[in-house]
């Protein structure tokens, strides 16, 4: 066996651990409460809220742009909820001490956290990226339809463990928790006002659009309504897109790994 | 003496509530995001006036939304240990749920008045009649929180408290008039939508929005529903929770 071999066999063990771990957090959150009223708010959302506002709007089959907009946005939200919890489980009450004694680099204690996560999530929204693939300009041969769930299945995952890696880092770096509540909530308020995820870019105010141009989850909706096949002319430029999203998802495991590093490993643990 | 005591519990609520300016900061962003950013691009969307109509059905959503976090906190201490010194406490019960109602009532008033200068300040006057909206949603909050408080005690458990009532509270703004004006729901069908109308924020957004003229519609019917409704809502409610609370 190589020594190559022996580290990646080493990080894809931690990354098990750590996913273990963080599936011990997220278990007992995910009950059937949970997914029955996730289930009820995003039907709530499509039926009457996208129904209602399409009739409002003048822009032509907005509905279609509207409905996976809303179910991303919906992930995007369910994501980041699980994950700060899981984080606050698990680097500020009282099972922080046993986490942090664990013998696991910092990094991959983040990374874990943000796949299980993740692995744990995207299995609630495959029926509705199956039926928005199946609306899709691809569905009438079932390689098409197969290709765009497993497209936004794997975007999915590489959207949370960026945005999950940006919440590590937040929660390893900062101390004081109302600080930190705060920093998450404007975080993600902020993220989700100022994504395309309702209104498509060109309608926003010039200030805005640089915000949204620079938005993670802007790009990540506009590449999943590529694929879904919505009017080109509502959307950014696929590249362009792509491009952002990848400087993000490097820049943000970037941060990740060298703050959960930094900060965690010594004094700054809580 | 009770009275004071009231008084001092309201106070102690008010400094555990607003002791950080987490909460302050939160309610200020996010209402000032949802007028300039939400309520700015659908106008561009839909019409010039969609920004003015939605004021209202904000300033009602937060009825629904903003007595969650308090009434929740509360559920948490009683369940907690907390609950010992709740219970212990020479008050009468019903006290410790309405200092808990006060404190979303001043959370929904900021929230509601921070909105209203937000939409002053994006349409360039300022129109005082739009305070008119916060005296329907003050009574809208004081049942809602009601009703949350006897949920939450009928439920007994923290987390499905926290998952419940967050999704009640949005399905019940979303299925309401707060975002679109009745004539956008003719794709809906007619039993949902005769629900959506008699949706108590509807009804409240819906009222304010008649008295500041951009609605057209018969008021005294609309202030009689919500008025029964609510009544309906707060008294069985509220001897729910008396006999809960009670030992």
């Amino acid at each position: 066996m190589r020594p190559g071999d022996i580290y990646m066999a080493s990080i894809a063990r931690y990354i098990a651990r750590s996913g273990a771990l963080a599936s011990f957090f997220v278990k007992p959150i995910l009950s059937k409460t949970y997914i029955a009223s996730l289930n009820a708010v995003v039907l709530a959302q499509i039926l009457v809220f996208a129904l209602a506002l399409s009739q409002l709007v003048r822009v032509e089959e907005y509905y279609r742009y509207l409905v996976p907009g809303v179910v991303l946005l919906s992930f995007y939200t369910t994501i980041y909820s699980l994950i700060e919890e899981v984080f606050f489980f698990a680097t500020r009450a009282e099972a922080y001490l046993y986490t942090y004694i664990l013998p696991l680099p910092r990094y991959m204690l983040a990374i874990g956290f943000t796949l299980a996560v993740s692995i744990m999530c995207i299995p609630l929204y495959i029926p509705y990226i199956a039926l928005l693939a199946l609306a899709s300009p691809h569905a009438g041969s079932p390689t098409g339809v197969l290709i765009s769930i497993a497209s936004i299945a794997a975007m999915m995952t590489i959207f949370s463990i960026a945005v999950g890696g940006l919440l590590a880092s937040i929660y390893m770096s900062i101390k004081s928790n109302w600080r930190l509540l705060l920093t998450v909530f404007l975080l993600s308020d902020i993220l989700q006002r100022f994504s395309t995820a309702y209104y498509p870019l060109s309608y926003f105010p010039e200030v805005y659009r640089y915000i949204a141009l620079a938005n993670p989850v802007t790009h990540f909706i506009n590449l999943s309504l590529i694929i879904i096949g919505i009017d080109p002319t509502l959307l950014i430029d696929p590249g362009f897109s792509a491009a952002i999203l990848a400087a993000s998802v490097l820049g943000f495991s970037a941060i990740t790994i060298l703050g959960a590093q930094k900060f965690a490993e010594g004094g700054r643990l809580v | 003496m009770a009275f004071y005591r009231i008084l001092l519990m309201t106070r102690m609520g008010f400094t555990t509530w607003f002791r950080t300016q987490e909460i302050l900061v939160r309610i200020f962003v996010s209402s000032i995001l949802y007028i300039a950013v939400f309520g700015l691009i659908f106008s561009r969307l839909s019409y010039p006036g969609y920004i003015a109509y939605i004021v209202p059905g904000a300033v009602s959503t937060y009825s629904a939304m903003l007595p969650i976090y308090p009434v929740g906190t509360l559920i948490h201490i009683a369940m907690g240990r907390g609950g010992y010194y709740a219970y212990m406490l020479p008050v009468p019960r019903w006290s410790i749920v309405a200092v808990r109602i006060i404190v979303s009532l001043v959370l929904v008033v900021i929230a509601s008045i921070n909105t209203i200068a937000s939409y002053w300040i994006l349409a360039g006057y300022p129109n005082p009649a739009l305070l008119i909206s916060i005296l329907p949603a003050i009574t809208l909050t004081i049942s809602i929180s009601l009703f949350y408080a006897s949920l939450a005690y009928i439920i007994r458990d923290v987390p499905k408290y926290f998952t419940l009532i967050p999704s009640l509270s949005t399905i019940l703004s979303i299925a309401s008039t707060a975002y679109y004006p009745p004539a956008s729901l003719s794709y809906i069908p007619s039993i949902l939508r005769e629900i959506i109308e008699i949706n108590p924020i509807s009804l409240s957004a819906d009222i304010s929005r008649i008295l500041l003229g951009v609605l057209d519609g018969e008021i005294t019917i609309k202030i009689a529903i919500l008025a029964i409704e609510l009544t309906i809502i707060s008294i069985p409610l509220s001897m729910v929770l008396a006999r809960k609370l009670e030992f």
